[in-house]
């Protein structure tokens, strides 16, 4: 178990409250709300299965870790489409 | 099960660097909620993981164990840049609101100003020390009034105001001290012997806490002019 992993899924605790308390007043796009929380959701469970790899049924849980970068690149990629189509429509109506 | 972990991190190398190219050539605008630091905050995030899943493909296919070894620290940004990112888009939320309010108040002032300036009446607003605070056009032209475009202060000619028989002064302080709504007529005498006779209604401006901020005079054109 690295030290740098331990750490990250630490920090990410921490600033998890944060993030939410800031991202509930955001009057974001309604549609890229669900996509960034999954993606967000995504690698803080890469973070927990890269702990839990070294604890115990690495290869499977290695293997999560791997797919959730996946599952976070996808959301990703839809959170960024959202939001670049809603900041051009609004540039278009201005 | 190794090539479905291959398969995660080359999805997610695609999809981060396409979502990072995506948000980078999105234009911004500062006054508006997608401001470049939020922007910029995000490409960071995403691209975190473009190395992330880089490394660990390059990992797979033995091309390089370097940039692995950095991985884990390197991921350590992406919550502190997602925190960035979240408060970067709600101070500019705020700063967009505070900017919309603004326009609205102006807008609404601007209305209010031009309805005054319509109106043939003259309208003034005068505070407790008898100084003139607000002018329409119908009273600055009335009465001369000018306004320093600068401090937006209303500057008075050389005239004397006289109310009912009483003393003449400089101001309006004389109407100002009967804070009761009234009507009566005021004489306005220049230093070059012309005269106006007006007949003025004034109406006090309570604050919040009952005392009286300032009168609101209001009179019709002048009934008389004369030279004396």
């Amino acid at each position: 178990m690295g030290n740098s992993e331990v750490f990250r899924l630490i920090l990410a605790v921490i600033v998890l409250p944060v993030i939410a308390t800031f991202a509930r007043r955001l009057r974001v796009v309604s549609t890229a709300t669900p996509w960034a929380v999954g993606a967000v959701g995504a690698i803080y469970a890469s973070y927990v299965f890269s702990l839990a790899e070294n604890m115990a049924m690495g290869d499977v849980f290695n293997m999560m870790q791997h797919v959730m970068y996946g599952v976070a690149g996808v959301c990703v990629l839809r959170t960024a489409v959202v939001i670049r189509r809603s900041v051009v429509l609004e540039q278009e109506r201005a | 099960m190794e090539n479905v972990a291959i398969l995660g991190d080359i999805v997610g190398f695609v999809c981060f660097l396409a979502a990072a190219v995506l948000l980078a050539s999105t234009p911004t605008r500062p006054e508006r909620e997608y401001t470049p630091a939020l922007k910029w905050f995000l490409v960071s995030a995403f691209l975190v993981y473009v190395y992330s899943t880089g490394a660990d493909i390059a990992e797979q296919f033995k091309l390089t164990h370097l940039p692995d070894y950095f991985e884990g620290y390197v991921e350590t940004l992406f919550p502190v840049l997602t925190l960035c990112a979240v408060f970067a888009a709600y101070s500019a939320q705020q700063v967009t609101d505070v900017l919309r309010s603004q326009r609205a108040l102006a807008n609404a002032h601007e209305l209010m100003t031009d309805i005054m300036d319509a109106a043939p009446a003259g309208i003034m607003f005068v505070d407790t020390a008898g100084r003139v605070s607000f002018a329409n056009d119908a009273a600055k032209e009335t009465l001369e009034l000018s306004e320093d475009p600068e401090t937006g202060r209303v500057t008075v000619p050389g005239w004397t105001v006289s109310a009912a028989g009483g003393p003449a002064a400089d101001d309006f302080s004389a109407l100002v001290s009967d804070v009761a709504r009234g009507r009566e007529p005021v004489s306005v005498l220049w230093h070059d012997g012309r005269r106006i006779d007006l007949r003025v209604s004034s109406e006090p401006l309570r604050d919040a806490t009952g005392g009286v901020g300032g009168v609101v005079l209001t009179f019709e054109r002048p009934i008389t002019s004369s030279d004396t």
